[in-house]
């Protein structure tokens, strides 16, 4: 269905795609992965002809999709084979509405009324889009966007799906139901689907086939098992794996269950792990806060008080509420009942220089909080900013992104080192409280583990922060508290450990293979076993 | 009518300065039709007043109607002529009121409009309603002489003597015209007895060119039916706006 | 073929255009009033629940924004035409090059009274398409263009998602420089968020041309002649223009263009022969038109009938629908120039309200 026939790629100097042979077959689910950088969202746009047609750039060899080389085919021949949905399904939308927006693709290709009314129905039912065909688009929610962006593309009977990172932006429910979606078409209508992720948890039970590409131009294929028993990138569950040295590596959670009898009964007998230190005086806290926009009520009534020297993770589906509670601790939004307080004042009442010794806040998109042209130019206009001696924000941003060379342009960093240089910035006048929200989305596996180490620097420090976010790993890993959000009420609130194993749509990996012992990562489990006797 | 709602008659009362210049002003029903009728009027007017003051004080100082203005500016009429259009369509131009600066030999098409242009003693203004004009300074100008001096010899005289009535001369080029004169120096409306000698008679009084009598150019009295109707319909439709905003909102 | 529920898109801006037409051809204050409220009642009253943000107060605030710029204007450099003064304002002594231009002096009643009449009728034009735009998605109305216009459409169709999109960002932007206690006014501040913007605009327009490649926008259609295809699309900008000449003819009062109504039939017929050539193109299909049915029918002739009204009323006694303030008296309304107020609601009649849409199509209307 997809050959790529000895393909090399570069957009400047150095080469992207190395010599890439690849073939796809027809009815396949392929998975690329591999770190920022490496090559996947370029691999993904040949399939459809947007690079090097959209894109400019030097290619050699080629690529051949369902007979058609992409030499000779633009992306709008190819609009009838491949759909291709980008990494912000948002941006894609040419129209308004669900409907017109799946019927658009159909339009452009002229197929007949009649075909075209059946098929945007079948596309709706396909991702249950039903209730939605008559809303804005601008209404819809990040989960559904993606949806609609699939049925879109989908409508149009490709025969090759490509997707860049679909569940990027998505709660782990959302992301559940776009791969369902996804493997019912491989299985139903013998789609061949090729989608690049960085959250191998997520997709690699429903891969037929791995790639995985290593950022020097190399790439290894094959089996999701066999790929990743030497893969430097690999979810909680293949380490697990290894560590319990399990061959085949399961690749479900399922799979996993079934084989671990024996590490669940050595586990069982270890001694129950400590609970969580309770962390120094509180920092923060809310009391019955809401927050509205508009008519819509995004927060009703929280209560939560974040302590010294912890991590509280907060929780919930799309639209539940969590930025908005980072938004009114930071004090940039105004409570419309209830209270913020940092200290003993509301943020909001703070003066802009005053807020940022107190609260740090890295919003969603880090890159915004980046506006020099230069990475030194940007630490020195922050110490200026922020009152500081000149070189403390330089230093700060070493300790937490190492060494940046000064001369880069801060949107020329990838998403992990941006992410890293906005905290350095905004840590620098040490706050007491640091908010981040989505702080893993777009980063790769190496550049969460550095997050990681980041955060459990910090609350040695005595720092207390708050983390946002659908990554239930990450929570696994770093967090002390879990607060999850429904609808703008907290619905689970306490100890990380109890509140994630006992809530199955937030349960990471490992809790859902050791259940019902609450372990929740492979540190953890190994740090034990070498411990124990046997 | 209408206008007595909003207090004292426009250009009723211009505020009497030490620096009074006296401004001529020419206004001629044109030659059109073989009527040629013109009359000059000399006025007084203080150093900061505009042509459009000056014509409005002449023309109210003897009882005419003061002149009217488009919603744009335009002048319409003049003495309540013509008393229907402004700036109407007519054939081979338009039908309007051109508008002239004199000088000390002839008059120039004017690029400004009167009510920019500050009044000056050493340039009269001209009106000459044009029946088929073409809107440029191929226009016909004023038949009269443009000079201050023949409009109103008394000012030019070097002494400048406020009390002297003086009846202008008829220009021996405005052939078989009947012409008013002026009073110099008190034509405003201060009302010298001189002035009151001075009636709109003067004007020439052959019928076609005989300007309209002020009714016949303003909306006709009692009609204000029509405006309390239509701002009681515009009531009621605010009143339905703001209840179906409310509802929605609710 | 479906049943017509609601009145077509390119119904309701077909009557907005009618309502700005009859607009321009006024200028009595009351009229004018009563067309704003007449286009109001029937926005706010027809709207889909579902717009967040009505399109109408955006453009009602511009509108008021005019008002008071002319006002302002004529207060600072208006045309000193003689009326009853309110207050002088100390003149500057303008250079005698520059003798046209006037700065203070005395503010008249007429004056503003003139100024708020002209203001007010761009703001009726403006509010009849701050309605159509709440009532119709120019969207939808670009989406019934004939084939031949497709790019083009898409072209603004494009455009038109982009300004809500950068004031979106800009909002973003405005909100981290906060986080950072950046300045997010004065020139500095938007230096600063300039950059950026500019950078998302282009990374999303460039995101969405890749979206709309890869949908097979553009796709030349194998089957129709290139010359034809080229023949079709000459006539038709040729008419357009011809049909713009003519229609500033008519707008502005008949006496700057010549033959300006019959250029503009002229222009109209080029238009449709060109449409009319370019119809067989069958590249392109479309995904459930709406019906065209005697609502729409009866929506935009709605507001051209009230056009036709107002110049009726116009040729039957000018001074019902200009007015001037020199010499001030009130502004009349005659029955004719009422009738068109009258018919401009008819939509009202032929549109469904809200519930009754919802009803038909059988879903449910969240009402909060």
């Amino acid at each position: 269905m997809i050959r790529f026939a000895g393909t090399w790629f570069r957009y400047g100097s150095s080469w992207v795609v190395r010599d890439l042979d690849l073939e796809v077959a027809d009815g396949e689910l392929l998975v690329v992965v591999g770190p920022t950088g490496s090559g996947k969202t370029t691999l993904l746009k040949m399939i459809d002809g947007l690079v090097p047609h959209f894109s400019g750039g030097e290619l050699r060899g080629d690529v051949i999709v369902a007979g058609h080389s992409i030499r000779d085919t633009p992306p709008t021949e190819l609009a009838g084979t491949v759909g291709y949905v980008g990494q912000d399904p948002a941006a894609s939308f040419v129209t308004d509405l669900v409907e017109e927006e799946i019927a658009y693709a159909m339009e452009n290709l002229g197929i007949e009324p009649a075909v075209m009314r059946r098929r945007v129905e079948e596309a709706l039912d396909l991702m249950s889009l039903h209730e939605l065909r008559d809303r804005r688009l601008t209404t819809l929610s990040g989960g559904q966007r993606q949806r609609v962006a699939i049925a879109a593309v989908l409508a149009a009977a490709p025969r090759i799906l490509v997707l860049d990172e679909p569940t990027a932006a998505l709660d782990p429910g959302a992301a559940e139901e776009v791969l369902s979606s996804l493997t019912r078409l491989v299985h139903d209508v013998g789609m061949t689907v090729v989608l690049a992720e960085h959250r191998l948890e997520r997709v690699l039970p429903f891969a037929d086939r791995v790639v995985l590409l290593d950022g020097q131009g190399g790439m290894v294929a094959g089996e999701p098992g066999a790929v990743m028993a030497d893969s430097a990138l690999a979810p909680p569950l293949i380490e697990l794996g290894r560590l319990a040295g399990w061959s085949p590596l399961p690749i479900t959670v399922r799979e996993a269950r079934r084989r671990c009898g024996p590490l669940r009964e050595a586990l069982a007998e270890l001694p129950t792990l400590a609970p969580e230190a309770d962390g120094g005086d509180v920092v923060a806290k809310t009391d019955g806060l809401c927050a509205s926009f508009g008519n819509l009520l995004a927060l009703d009534g929280v209560d939560l008080a974040v302590r010294a020297g912890t991590i509280t993770a907060i929780m919930g589906r799309n639209g539940s509420g969590k930025s908005t509670l980072l938004s009114c601790l930071a004090g940039i939004k105004e409570p419309s009942c209830g209270n913020a307080s940092v200290g003993q004042t509301p943020p909001a009442d703070l003066s802009a220089a005053e807020r940022i010794r107190t609260v740090g806040f890295v919003p969603q998109e880090a890159s915004l909080l980046l506006y020099a042209q230069r990475v030194d130019e940007e630490c020195a206009t922050a110490d200026e900013e922020h009152g500081l001696a000149p070189g403390t924000t330089a230093a700060s941003v070493t300790a937490i992104a190492g060494e940046l060379a000064p001369d880069r342009h801060p949107r020329d960093l990838s998403e992990g080192q941006q992410l890293a240089l906005a905290l350095g910035i905004v840590l620098a006048p040490a706050p007491r409280l640091v908010l981040l929200d989505e702080p893993t989305r777009g980063l790769d596996y190496e550049a969460k583990r550095s997050l990681v180490a980041i955060l459990e620097m910090l609350r040695a420090k005595g720092v207390a922060i708050v983390v946002a976010t659908h990554d239930v790993e990450l929570v696994a890993q770093v967090a002390d508290h879990a607060v999850v959000l429904a609808q703008g009420e907290v619905i689970a609130n306490g100890g990380a450990r109890e509140v994630i194993c006992h809530t199955p749509a937030f349960a990471p990996q490992v809790a859902k293979v050791l259940s019902p012992l609450a372990w929740l990562t492979v540190g953890e489990v190994a740090a034990a076993l070498e411990g124990s006797p046997s | 009518m209408a206008a007595s709602l909003f207090g004292a008659a426009p250009g009723a009362a211009p505020a009497l300065g030490a620096a009074e210049r006296t401004i001529a002003v020419v206004v001629e029903f044109g030659s059109g039709q073989g009527l040629p009728a013109s009359f000059a009027l000399c006025v007084k007017e203080p150093s900061g007043a505009t042509d459009a003051q000056a014509l409005t004080d002449a023309l109210v100082s003897r009882g005419l109607p003061a002149p009217t203005y488009s919603s744009a500016g335009l002048l319409c009429t003049i003495a309540g002529y013509p008393s229907t259009g402004c700036g109407a369509r007519a054939p081979g131009g338009y039908s309007y009121w051109a508008y002239f600066h004199g000088g000390s030999s002839r008059w120039t098409y004017a690029t400004d409009g009167p009510a920019e242009r500050r009044a000056d003693p050493a340039v009269p203004e001209g009106w000459r309603f044009e029946p088929s004009g073409h809107g440029n300074p191929s226009d016909a100008a004023p038949d009269r002489p443009s000079a201050t001096a023949s409009i109103c010899p008394s000012t030019a005289s070097p002494a400048n003597q406020p009390a002297s009535p003086a009846s202008t001369t008829i220009p021996p080029s405005t052939v078989g015209v009947t012409t008013t004169t002026t009073s110099a120096s008190t034509a405003t409306t201060t009302m010298a007895p001189p002035a009151a000698t001075v009636p709109v008679t003067r004007v020439t009084d052959r019928t076609a060119e005989r300007p309209a009598a002020p009714a016949a150019v303003r909306p006709s009295a009692g009609s204000l039916t029509g405006t309390m109707v239509a701002v009681a319909a515009l009531g009621l439709l605010i009143t339905i706006g703001v209840v179906l905003t409310r509802r929605r909102r609710s | 073929m479906r049943r017509e529920r609601t009145p077509h898109a390119v119904a309701w801006w077909i009557w907005a255009a009618g309502l700005a037409l009859a607009a321009l051809r006024t200028s009595n204050p009351l009229l004018l009033a009563l067309l704003a409220a007449a286009i109001v009642v029937v926005c706010v009253a027809r709207t889909p629940r579902d717009l967040q943000q009505s399109p109408l107060a955006t453009f009602a605030r511009v509108a008021l924004i005019i008002i008071l710029v002319r006002v302002v204007l004529q207060i600072v450099f208006g045309q000193r035409l003689p009326g009853h003064v309110l207050f002088t304002l100390p003149s500057v002594p303008m250079p005698s090059w520059a003798e046209g231009v006037s700065i203070g002096g005395p503010v008249s009643i007429e004056g503003l009274l003139s100024a708020i009449t002209g203001g007010l009728r761009l703001a009726v034009v403006l509010l009849a398409f701050g309605a159509a735009n709440a009532l119709a998605s120019p969207r939808a109305v670009l989406r019934s263009l004939p084939g031949l216009l497709h790019e083009v459409a898409v072209a603004i169709t494009v455009a038109l998602c982009f300004a809500p999109e950068v004031l979106a960002s800009v909002r973003r932007i405005q909100q981290a420089r906060l986080l950072r206690g950046r300045p997010t006014t004065g020139i500095a501040g938007m230096r600063g968020i300039a950059v950026p913007v500019l950078e998302d605009a282009l990374d999303r327009s460039i995101q969405l041309a890749a979206s709309m490649g890869a949908r097979g926008f553009g796709r030349r259609p194998v089957s129709v002649s290139l010359a034809r295809e080229r023949t079709a699309l000459a006539t038709l900008i040729l008419g357009s223009m011809i049909l713009l000449v003519g229609g500033y003819g008519v707008l502005a009062g008949s006496s700057v263009v010549p033959g300006a109504a019959w250029l503009a039939g002229l222009g109209l017929a080029a238009v449709c022969l060109g449409v009319g050539l370019s119809g067989r193109r069958a590249a392109r299909t479309r995904y459930r038109p709406a019906p065209v049915g005697l609502r729409s029918v009866a929506c935009g002739a709605s507001g051209w009938l009230s056009a036709l009204l107002v110049v009726i009323a116009g040729v039957a006694d000018a001074s019902s629908i200009t007015w001037s303030p020199w010499p001030l008296s009130w502004p009349q309304v005659t029955p004719l120039a009422f009738a068109a107020v009258v018919i401009a609601l008819v939509p009202l009649l032929v549109a469904p309200g809200e519930a009754r849409v919802a009803a038909a199509r059988g879903t449910k209307i969240a009402v909060s």
